[in-house]
């Protein structure tokens, strides 16, 4: 078992369903939704100034009928991208914000919502027209059978 | 904001720092600023979801014009990508000729911003002699890839173009000049008093809000952090080539702008390194690769403005499920509002340059309303 | 801009398929014998990567010196750019 992997166990077993290592420097961990502010608050414990939240990618996986949020986080002294899943319902996607621990997600979160139509709880600065042009009401990057026909 | 003591000034969103458009909503006491609001949404164009609509290769292209300026890195970075998720070998000399293309990439970047910096802070003759300068990297990117701009150099599984040992000799030559050229601009911005005045002290960014913030690239090692793609997460050619990571102490507007400086120095002997060992073989696979097995990757790169991500999952055949692009700018510029803390306003587009923003990276998609639905135009449409 | 070379075409429809603008039509020509197909490239649409001269598996597509597409109207981009061929 590789060295950053044992320092992620460490930090994060109990806490999350899976650790694995898909690739060199890349740590996958699957996650439930409610536990999103406890693992970033143990994150920024274990690794203070030493990691910085990547991006934030929302995923619409449509044969499970399920929306994929994925944090990407890079740690400087692991040299390692932990990318952290939660996995939500299509109807009414929800998270707990983290932008009150790490101030840069607020931007993330209100991509995220633009493109995605994922909403989180606490950050006041969800708005639509972000980057998509005002007026229009279908989030764009979701996948659905009236675009593809 | 009724009933506030503060002024509001809109600064955009024709063209702030760089010719992009973006709208900055500063709240201003007096002079002193209070706060900076970046406002976006001009610049969409959907390239995230035209990558999903088309093929593997046509994204290629596509990726290319996410951003006039680095173009040849976020073609890199999709190319990384794509074997990353394929386990796609690359060529050691398509590694080398990647390297290549992308550090004169970084070289003609940073000089564009000395150029726009020196225009924003009204010296003009700066202008001019850097975009002189800067034409000399233009034609090597001309003689290596066929455009001054627009290279479309890289592809999944290696190059597209071989370089000559006529053309190695051109492009040493032509290296030398400029590393002349960058001695004196080093020298202009450590001694001259315009620059000097008007950059240093402003714009300070603590270590901390580096990390709070996730800035990144010449932003992030100008206040002390060594954060540099190329040495921490390997692609291209980079592990095998010895250079340095620039970083200073100084946190202010004058540091990031010494970073780069120090920076085309170390590129332009990764270049004349790259090319003196560069290694025979091949540049790229026999037939273009089409469809990518089902399988996901993160590729990060060193863009000139920080690290550039792409996320890229595929579920087999010849079409992407989902591409994410994650640039520099997002993070630079989006942050920016705790470097502005107590600056004056005349000095916003000093900090506002030395961040180095590039609007049309940062934002991707566009829908356009027909027929009261949301529909995706293709390429064809948005070239019309 | 690159030209094409009729005489080799194939009619394979690589360039076609491959193109990343959507430039390239494929267009009938009755007269041909055994290839009927060859490609048409709207350059007002073209991109320049040149994709279409890399993946020709004949060669039929050439990169030359041509440079000067401007056209007071976009319709008349091919035209013009043909006309000039010719008297040249």
């Amino acid at each position: 078992m590789s060295m950053p992997l044992t320092r992620v166990k460490e930090s994060l077993t109990g806490m999350v369903r899976t650790i694995e290592e898909v690739a060199p420097q890349r740590i996958n961990i699957n996650a439930e939704p409610r536990d999103v502010k406890s693992i970033f608050r143990k994150l920024l414990e274990d690794f203070k100034n030493d990691f910085y939240l990547d991006f934030v990618a929302a995923v619409d996986y449509v044969e499970d009928k399920q929306f994929e949020v994925n944090y990407v986080v890079w740690v400087y002294s692991l040299k390692t991208i932990l990318s952290i899943r939660f996995r939500l319902p299509k109807e009414n996607p929800n998270l707990d914000t983290i932008s009150d621990l790490i101030p840069s997600a607020i931007n993330h979160e209100k991509e995220a919502y633009d493109l995605m139509g994922i909403t989180f709880s606490g950050n006041s600065e969800l708005k639509r027209g972000f980057f998509v042009a005002e007026g229009i009401n279908e989030f764009p990057l979701v996948k659905n059978e009236v675009k593809k026909a | 904001m009724s009933g506030s003591k503060y002024i509001e000034i809109p600064i955009g969103p024709q063209h702030p720092a760089l010719h992009e458009p973006i709208l900055f909503r500063v709240k201003v006491e007096g002079e002193k600023i209070v706060d900076v609001i970046p406002s976006t949404g001009y610049n969409h164009r959907g390239i995230e979801r035209l990558c999903e609509d088309n093929t593997f290769l046509r994204d290629v292209f596509l990726a290319g014009r996410v951003c006039g300026i680095c173009n040849v890195i976020h073609t890199t970075c999709y190319s990384e990508c794509i074997e990353r998720v394929g386990n796609i070998d690359v060529p050691p000399r398509a590694k080398y000729l990647r390297t290549i293309l992308n550090e004169l990439e970084r070289i003609h970047s940073h000089m564009l911003l000395f150029a726009i910096l020196g225009e924003l802070i009204g010296f003009q003759t700066l202008f001019m002699l850097v975009m002189r300068d800067r034409e000399s990297i233009l034609t090597l990117k001309e003689l290596i890839a066929g455009n001054r701009i627009q290279a479309d150099y890289v592809m999944p599984g290696g190059v597209r173009k071989d370089l000559t040992p006529e053309k190695i000799q051109q492009i040493k030559k032509a290296l030398d000049q400029v590393r002349a050229r960058i001695k004196y601009y080093k020298k202009v911005f450590e001694n001259d008093s315009i620059i000097k005045k008007r950059l240093s002290g402003v714009g300070i960014l603590d270590v901390q809000d580096v990390y709070r913030y996730g800035f990144v690239g010449p932003i992030a090692r100008a206040s002390g952090v060594k954060s540099d793609v190329r040495c921490e997460d390997y692609y291209a050619a980079y592990n095998d080539i010895p250079f340095n990571v620039i970083t200073r102490n100084e946190c202010d507007s004058w540091s990031r702008m010494m970073v780069r400086v120090d920076e085309l120095f170390e590129s332009v002997n990764i270049v004349e390194y790259a090319v003196d060992h560069l290694p025979e073989g091949p540049i790229g696979p026999k037939a273009m690769i089409r469809t990518v097995k089902a399988g996901e990757a993160i590729a990060r790169v060193e863009a000139p403005r920080g690290e550039l991500v792409y996320y890229i999952i595929s579920k087999g055949g010849d079409k992407p499920y989902r591409v994410k692009i994650r640039t520099p700018s997002f993070n630079n510029i989006l942050n920016c509002q705790v470097m502005f803390k107590d600056a004056n306003l005349a000095d916003l587009p000093a900090i506002l340059v030395s961040l180095d923003p590039c609007i049309s990276c940062m934002e991707r998609l566009v829908v356009v309303e027909e027929n009261g639905r949301a529909e995706m135009k293709s390429l064809v449409d948005l070239a019309r | 801009m690159q030209v094409v070379d009729i005489a080799k075409c194939i009619s394979c429809r690589l360039c076609a398929f491959d193109c990343p603008a959507y430039a390239i039509e494929m267009t009938l020509n009755p007269a041909a014998e055994k290839y009927k197909y060859y490609p048409v490239v709207d350059f007002g649409k073209c991109v320049f990567c040149y994709q279409c001269v890399r993946v020709c598996p004949t060669q039929a597509y050439v990169t030359s010196n041509m440079y000067n597409l401007a056209s007071f109207a976009r319709e008349k981009i091919i035209k013009d750019v043909l006309k000039k061929d010719i008297e040249s």
